[in-house]
Parts: C-alpha cells; structure tokens; sequence
C-alpha cells in the first residue's frame, strides 16, 4: 500500500501543471449562468482544448480515442485542474462520464465511431432521459413507451431532471417497450437526436435559482432502430453500466472544491472572530478531518477501478458520506454567517449559503441517500430484499 | 500511488486474523488478560513487528503495524497492547511478550496497572515506571483493570526514545484497534440482521435496520481509509501532526458509533451482559481516550489548520 505518485505519474503530474496555465489564459470571460448558448461554447471550447493537449477522456482506450492512461492519472489531472481553477466539465457530463462509457462497454462499433471521438472533442453534447416524473427512485417504473414500427421506435412520454437538455445534441434516452413484461424486463437505452420533431423542451427552476434541470415532453418522436445500445428489451442492464460509471470519479472535483471552501470559510470564521470559539474551531477542523479522509477514500476507490477496470461499491460508500459531511458544512456555515447569510449580494458569504443549498441536491440526485443507503446494504452486506 | 492491500498486505492480515481466531475466541475473551496471552503474540511477532530484523525483529512499518492492530481490535485482546508493543526494543522481555508493560500518560488512572510489570511514561520524554502500586478500581470495561497508581510515583529511568515520535505511534495504533471495532460490529449487526425474525421475515429486510447496517459500514471504511493513509504517510516521512489526531478522531466516533448501532440491531438482548455487543462498545470508550481523547484531538487539528 503506498499513497506515493510513480515518476512516470508525477511526470504526468508536471506536464498538466505546465500547459494548464495558458491554456486557461485562452479561454474567455465565464458566460452568465443562465445564458445557455453561451455555456455550451464556453465548455465545449474548453473540452476541445484538452481534447488537442491530448487530455480528453484520459482513461479511455485509445482505440476510442482516449488517452489511454490510467484511473490514477485521470485523478490527477481531476486534482490539477481544480487546484488551478480550471473550469469544470459542465455541459460535457453526461457525455463524457455517462453515455460515453456506456457505449464503450456496450455499444455497437457504428454507435462508437458516431459518438465517441465526438464527444471527447467537445462538438457532441448530451443529456440523460432517465427519470420521469413517476420513476424517480424506482426507476424501472418509467413509462414513456416506445413503439416499434418498420426500423423506427415511435417515442411518446415524458422525462424530467434533464440536465443541459436546452443545448444537447443527443439523449440517453430509457423507454418501455414491452409494457407486459416485469418492469425490469421492458425497457430499451437509446440514442435520440436532440433535434428530432416532437420533442418539447420546459425547464424546470431549481432551489438554486438556475434552469440546469428540464422536463423533457416525446410526442411521436422517431428513432431509427440502429440507435438502440444493447438488445431491445436489455436496457435495464445497460442502464446498471451507466450508473457504475456515475458512481465512479465523477465526485473529485466536487471533493476538492469542497476543500477550498472550507479554506474559506475557515479565513472568514477566523476574520470574525468565531474561530476564537473552542466548539466552533473544533467541528470546522472535524470537518477538514472528514474530508482528507474522503480524500484518502477516493484514491482507495481509484486503486480499485485500476485493478478491476470497473468503479466498485466504494461509490456509494463515498457518496452517502460526502452528502452528509456537505449538509453539515452548509448548517455550520449558515450559523457562522447569521444574519448575512439572508442576502446572496456579498461573493465573499453567499458562496457559502449557496453550497448550504446545493448540499440538498447532493443527498438526491444520482439515487438518493436512501437508495444509496439499500444498495450498500443489499449488494455489499448482503441483507435481504425488501 | 495505490491506496489498498496488496498481496503481502492480504496475507498479513489473513495470517493475523487466523492466530486470533484460534487463540482469542469470545469465550478466552472474555476471561480477561492472562500471561499466556502475551507470550503467544509475542510469538507471532505482535510486539517485535517493528524492530529491525538485526534487533531479532520483523522489521515492518506502520502500514504493517496498523493493519496488525485492526485485527487485535477487532477481536477484543486484551491487555497492553501498546504499551508492550511501544516498549519492544527499549525494555527487556517487551519484543517477545515476557514483560508486560502498560501505559501512563499524565493520568493517575493507569489500564492494567494491577497485571503490568512496569508501564512507560509518555510525556515531554519517555521514561520507565515500575513502581504501579495503588488502589484497584470499578472499571467500565470488564476486560481493561483499572488502577489508581500514587500520584507521586516516580520514574524510574528514562529512555532514549522520542517522545513525540512515541505519542503519534501509540494515538494511530489505538486508532487502528478502534477501526477494528468499528469494521467488526458491522458484521455481528449484520449476521444478526440476517437471522432475527420478526413480524416473519429477517429484520434486515426492514430498510430501518438495513439503513443503520449501511451508515455503520460507511463509518468503518471512511475511518479505515483515514487510518490506512496515515500509517502509509508515517512510513513515506511525509506525516503530519494532524494526520494522526484525523485518524484517531475518526476512528474512535466510528467505533462507538457502530458499537452503539450494534446494540441497537441487537435489540432487547443487546442490553445484556451475554451478548458481546457491550464489550465492543466499552472498549471503543476507553481506546477513545487514549494518546488524546477526541475534543483534544479536534483542538490539535483546529491548531494546524
């Protein structure tokens, strides 16, 4: 056991280091956040430049047009370029670390060439189809139905809590299509182009303020046959490939993020003079302590998914806790702020009372807390089915 | 980099866990510390783990060394574990298990004070106490003595050990019996889980069982993984002071948690003096206040943030 970089990685390590500094010195302004078109450029942009420094999809195969490196050199670079601020993967997501995987591992040679170069550049952009507005965590409910006529599925249903759907150009899109069969059993993944007729686009405002999330409405949208991943009828499965990836080193960057803004609310509780309190002092370095340990966690999950090629159960082992130690950085940032924490004017605090919000949505999406809470205890402990 | 056990590391662990299994069952457990005890893990090395093989060691580190003392937690040994361990190469008969040496860190309440030889006091240098004579207390676990040594006991010689250096092995090996705790309560909860009915099926097909098995194991692996970099960054020369006070922080909440959630899944008859579900947690309570108690700990980190 070693927690040591290689020389080949800290190698690595300084070459990311050395081109980070420029290329982030080309890029433009941030866009406004809720100017949509203007996201997409901006992120699209940046993925094309890792996709030219030869930093796009790191751990991918090279025969998909990946790096061809490991999971430790794509934590790497995750930590590179938060550290340097970098911006984030954005509107490239789901691409990059849902449907891309997915149609590594299960897609057909024709849907690989079609897509994944494409999104490792940053010219594809897409969005998830998975929930519906009665299949949340009970997922394989979903309903949206898609009929096969001729070498086409006519698609009718609705999903919701699309992400980036406004400027997506295709969607993982999970239909029924055999609506006798057990819930499990009747369900199809799809590629669906974005700009077909008959899909209708309302978003939907979070807590946040931001329109990131929409409803996405399907009336008689056809898709060719040849988009389907996976057998008809086999979506499930391949939505399991999905998941196993999103649970994998999706949440680095968030983890370091959540580092700093400790740094920061530690500088502010200490310029207000609450840090001269004993018990306050006490559970913002507990905190620090919780996250060097999730720290520690991550690079055990990576040293995993480099020896089995697959992200394991450390997942949702990471995930239930980080959630919960980000609700307890949000309520002690809230109580540090007090009556300025009522207004989001001032950078300096309303960072924190915004983290405080998106902490809500941590214990949610991706399976909420208490599915992540069944999971753990089904497929890792081994209790019993409900 | 990589962050988990690896063959030679398996096999320590398998090895370990196999000499406890057959030496320390519940039921030699739970008749508390014995001589013999200590000579069988001075046999298997428990003590000498990190003397250099020349000194008549293995020659381990701390990564070894914290993997070791998961298993001796989680398997309940009692007796002075650390303090014999810590003294092995400093004091004669520690590295193979003939002398029983415990610990005094300030305080006058001193864990098997009535069985040790001798203990090892760890303040602003390391010196020797042999003179542990004083009054035999009520103790809150059954399997730790506790005694009341003279206030004004003094030393009897001092060591050429660092101090420092001593204090942040002893607080991560504690550390590491308490990750012991932590990982082996999940799996008694679940086993029970597993086995109990009610209502006429498993209590853990209840999601409100099944959701206190999943957050005790999330406590343990978080902890472990806290205690496992620690003792890789001892070993790499790249520790620091709060490093240690993360680990044993973690991993003394992880073991009193879980050993609380234990009895709790154990219900009615987790209350009892039978089921071992106490033992665990009693255990967990002192090792928390070892090398540092937790608000101690929280302020140590406070200090380097």
């Amino acid at each position: 056991m070693d927690l040591r970089y290689s020389d080949s990685e800290e190698q690595f390590r300084a070459e990311v280091r050395a081109w980070l500094p420029d290329a982030m010195a080309s890029m433009p302004p941030k866009p406004e956040a809720e100017d949509w078109d203007a996201r997409r450029a901006y992120d699209t942009r940046w993925q094309r430049l890792l996709h030219e420094a030869g930093y796009a999809g790191i751990d991918w195969p090279s025969e998909f047009g990946g790096r061809g490196g490991t999971p430790t050199e794509q934590l790497i670079f995750l930590e590179e370029t938060e550290l340097g601020g970098a911006p984030y993967v954005g509107v490239n997501f789901v691409g990059l670390l849902h449907a891309g995987p997915t149609l590594r591992a299960e897609g057909s040679d024709e849907q690989r060439a079609a897509h994944l170069p494409s999104i490792l550049r940053g010219d594809e952009v897409w969005c998830q189809g998975f929930s519906e507005p009665g299949a949340g965590s009970d997922l394989a409910a979903l309903k949206t139905r898609a009929e096969r006529v001729g070498d086409e599925y006519v698609v009718n249903g609705q999903k919701i809590w699309t992400s980036f759907a406004q400027v997506a150009d295709y969607c993982e899109l999970l239909v029924r299509t055999d609506p006798d069969a057990p819930k499990h059993r009747g369900i199809t993944w799809l590629i669906c182009s974005m700009d077909t007729p008959g899909i209708d686009i309302r978003p939907l405002r979070t807590i946040q303020g931001s329109s990131e999330f929409s409803e996405v409405f399907f009336t008689d949208v056809r898709i060719p046959v040849a988009n389907r991943v996976g057998e008809e009828n086999d979506g499930w499965r391949v939505a399991m490939v999905t998941f196993s990836f999103e649970r994998g080193t999706a949440f680095v960057s968030e983890l370091l993020g959540s580092m700093q803004l400790l740094r920061r609310l530690i500088a502010l509780a200490r310029k207000s003079g609450s840090w001269d309190d004993s018990g306050t002092r006490r559970e913002l370095a507990h905190l620090g302590a919780e996250l060097d340990a999730l720290w520690a966690l991550t690079k055990r999950n990576v040293t995993q998914a480099e020896r089995t090629g697959v992200p394991g159960p450390g997942g949702s082992v990471f995930k239930l806790h980080y959630s919960e130690v980000r609700h307890r950085m949000g309520d002690l940032a809230m109580r540090l702020l007090d009556r300025s924490s009522i207004t989001l004017d001032d950078d300096e605090t309303a960072e924190h009372v915004r983290g405080w919000m998106h902490a809500m949505s941590l214990t949610i999406a991706a399976g909420t807390s208490q599915i992540q809470r069944n999971i753990v205890a089904e497929r890792v402990l081994g209790l019993p089915k409900s | 980099m990589n962050f988990d056990l690896g063959p030679d590391e398996l096999a320590l662990r398998d090895g370990i866990r196999d000499v406890c299994a057959k030496r320390f069952p519940m039921e030699r457990v739970r008749d508390g510390f014995d001589r013999s005890m200590w000579s069988e893990l001075g046999e298997a090395g428990v003590f000498s783990l990190r003397l250099p093989e020349d000194q008549g060691g293995v020659g381990l580190g701390m990564t070894e060394a914290a993997i070791v003392f998961q298993e001796l937690g989680r398997f309940l040994v009692p007796g002075p574990l650390l303090g014999t361990h810590l003294a092995a190469g400093l004091v004669e008969g520690a590295a193979s298990g003939d002398t029983v040496v415990t610990i005094t860190d300030g305080s006058s309440l001193v864990p098997f004070g009535a069985v040790a030889d001798m203990a090892l006091d760890i303040g602003d240098a390391v010196s020797v106490v042999d003179d542990l004579s004083g009054d035999d207390l009520e103790p809150l676990d059954p399997l730790t003595p506790v005694r009341a040594i003279r206030a004004d006991t003094p030393a009897a010689r001092t060591l050429d050990a660092g101090a420092t250096r001593m204090r942040r092995e002893g607080g991560l090996l504690t550390a590491a019996l308490s990750c012991g705790i932590a990982s082996r309560t999940v799996e008694l909860a679940v086993d029970y889980a597993r086995e109990r009915v009610q209502f006429d099926r498993p209590i853990g097909s209840f999601q409100a069982v099944k959701h206190i098995c999943a957050d005790m194991l999330v406590r343990a692996e978080v902890a472990r993984a806290a205690v496992d970099a620690a003792a890789v960054r001892i070993d790499e020369g790249d520790d620091g002071p709060a490093v240690i006070s993360a680990a044993k922080l973690l991993a003394s909440e992880a073991a009193i948690a879980n050993a609380k959630s234990c009895i709790q899944v154990h219900g009615g008859m987790g209350f009892t003096w039978e089921v071992d579900a106490h033992l665990y947690l009693k255990r967990a309570a002192v090792l928390a206040t070892q090398f540092g108690g937790m608000d101690e700990q929280a302020e140590l980190l406070a200090a380097h943030v």
